[in-house]
C-alpha cells in the first residue's frame, strides 16, 4: 500500500495470528509479541489490499464510526505505531 | 526396568529420544533400536570427551550440552548421576522435541482419565504441588515440568519422575501412596506416557481462596508463548508453533487460577479446587 513517500508491508519476518477477539503479531526475529485490538485487527487486514490510505480508509469507513476525516487520522496513527514498532516496513522508491 | 547395554555404553529411550550413554542414568531402556545412531549422546568428561565448540555449548546445573549436528551433552566430572537425568530431562529433552518442531509447554498436567488440565506459570507457581495435592481427589498427576501440546489440542506426557519439594513430598506422602521417595525431593513412578484431550489450561498464580478467572485471548497467548520452549531457528517450525499456541487459547478455556501458596492451605481446598477443575473436562 503507498502511504507518505513509500510503499508499506507487513515485515516478512512478523507472522499473524488470530485468537479470540484480537489478532497477534509475533516477531519470529525478536522473539516479540503484540496484540491488536478490533480496530488495529482490521487496519492489519485491509492494509494489504488497499491500494493506498484513501482506499484504505474507505474500506474501514463502514466498520468504524466518525467522519472519514477522524477515521484517516486514527488510521495514520496505528500505521505510524506499527512501523515504528517494525511490524511494517517501508521502502522507498530511488529518486 | 534396566538400561540395555551394548559393551560399556547404556542406551535409553525418552519418548522419542534415544539416548546413548557411559553412565548409568535411571532411564527407560531402548528397545529395538539397537544400530541406530542416538539422539542425544552423554558421555563422561573423565572418559576422554571434549566439546567441539565450547563457545556454542549450552550451561545446565550438571554440565553443558552443544546442538551441533546432533545433540552431545557433557556431565560435570562431580555432577551426580541425578543431576545429569535432571538436566536431560528438564532441559536437553524439551529443547530437543522443540527443535524437532514439538510445541512444548512449560505445565504439570493432571486428569482423571479423560480431558486433560494443564497448570502452567512462573517456576515456584505451584505447578507440581498443586497437581500432586489432586491426587487426593481423584486426580492424576501426569507431569510435572513439561509436555507436548499437538495440532489436534492433545497433550502428551513422558510420565517418570515428579519433582517437588522434600517437605511438600514429606506432607504428600499418604497422599502419594505407591510411589517410593529417591533422594530427597523425587516421587518415582512407573515410567508411561499418555496422550489426551485438553480440557483447560491454568496460569498458576498466589491467592487466598480457590479461584479462576478467564483470561483476554492476547494475554493468554502472551502468557503460554512464553511458557514455550522455542529454540528453533527454523521459521516454520516457528510458526507451526505459534499456530498450535493460538489454537489452544482460542479453542479451549485459558484462565487465571487462584491457589494458597502453603502447602497445609492448598490441601485444605484441594476438594474446592477439584470441583472447580471438574466443569473444564469430560
Amino acid at each position: 500500500m503507498r502511504y507518505q513517500n513509500g510503499e508499506i508491508a507487513p515485515s516478512g519476518n512478523v507472522t499473524a495470528r488470530p485468537v479470540k477477539d484480537d489478532l497477534v503479531l509475533v516477531d519470529l526475529n525478536r522473539g516479540e509479541y503484540f496484540s491488536l485490538n478490533d480496530t488495529g485487527r482490521h487496519v492489519w487486514e485491509e492494509l494489504s489490499l488497499a491500494s493506498d490510505l484513501d482506499d484504505l480508509v474507505e474500506r474501514l469507513a463502514g466498520r468504524f464510526e466518525g467522519d472519514r476525516e477522524s477515521i484517516r487520522r486514527d488510521v495514520g496513527a496505528i500505521i505510524d505505531d506499527l512501523l515504528e514498532r517494525r511490524l511494517l516496513t517501508r521502502q522507498v522508491p530511488p529518486r | 526396568m534396566e538400561a540395555r547395554r551394548s559393551g560399556r555404553v547404556f542406551e535409553y529411550l525418552l519418548g522419542d529420544l534415544s539416548i546413548s550413554s557411559d553412565l548409568e542414568l535411571g532411564l527407560p531402556a531402548a528397545d529395538g533400536n539397537a544400530g541406530e545412531p542416538p539422539d542425544l549422546i552423554v558421555r563422561n568428561a573423565e572418559e576422554g570427551w571434549s566439546m567441539r565448540n565450547h563457545s556454542g555449548s549450552i550451561r545446565l546445573a550438571g554440565g553443558e550440552y552443544l546442538l551441533e549436528g546432533g545433540i552431545f551433552y557433557r556431565p560435570e566430572p562431580s555432577a551426580s548421576d541425578r543431576l545429569i537425568t535432571r538436566d536431560i530431562l528438564d532441559a536437553v529433552l524439551p529443547e530437543y522435541l522443540s527443535i524437532t518442531g514439538r510445541t512444548v509447554l512449560h505445565c504439570s498436567v493432571v486428569d482423571k482419565g479423560g480431558d486433560a488440565v494443564l497448570f502452567t506459570g512462573i517456576s515456584g507457581s505451584g505447578k507440581s504441588t498443586t497437581a500432586l495435592a489432586l491426587e487426593a481427589q481423584g486426580w492424576r498427576a501426569r507431569a510435572d515440568d513439561f509436555a507436548i501440546i499437538t495440532s489436534e489440542l492433545e497433550v502428551e506426557t513422558f510420565g517418570g519422575p515428579l519433582r517437588i519439594r522434600d517437605d511438600v513430598y514429606r506432607a504428600l506422602r499418604p497422599v502419594a501412596g505407591d510411589e517410593r521417595a529417591r533422594g530427597k525431593s523425587i516421587v518415582e513412578r512407573p515410567w508411561r506416557s499418555i496422550t489426551t484431550g485438553i480440557g483447560a489450561v491454568a496460569i498458576l498464580e498466589q491467592g487466598n481462596e480457590v479461584l479462576s478467572e478467564e483470561i483476554p485471548g492476547a494475554e493468554a497467548f502472551d502468557q503460554l508463548i512464553r511458557g514455550c520452549f522455542r529454540r528453533s531457528q527454523e521459521e516454520q517450525l516457528l510458526k507451526d508453533q505459534i499456530d498450535v499456541m493460538a489454537k489452544l487459547v482460542d479453542l479451549r478455556p485459558v484462565v487465571r487460577l487462584f491457589v494458597p501458596r502453603r502447602l497445609e492451605d492448598l490441601t485444605g481446598v484441594a476438594g474446592q479446587l477439584s470441583s472447580l477443575l471438574d466443569r473444564f473436562v469430560r
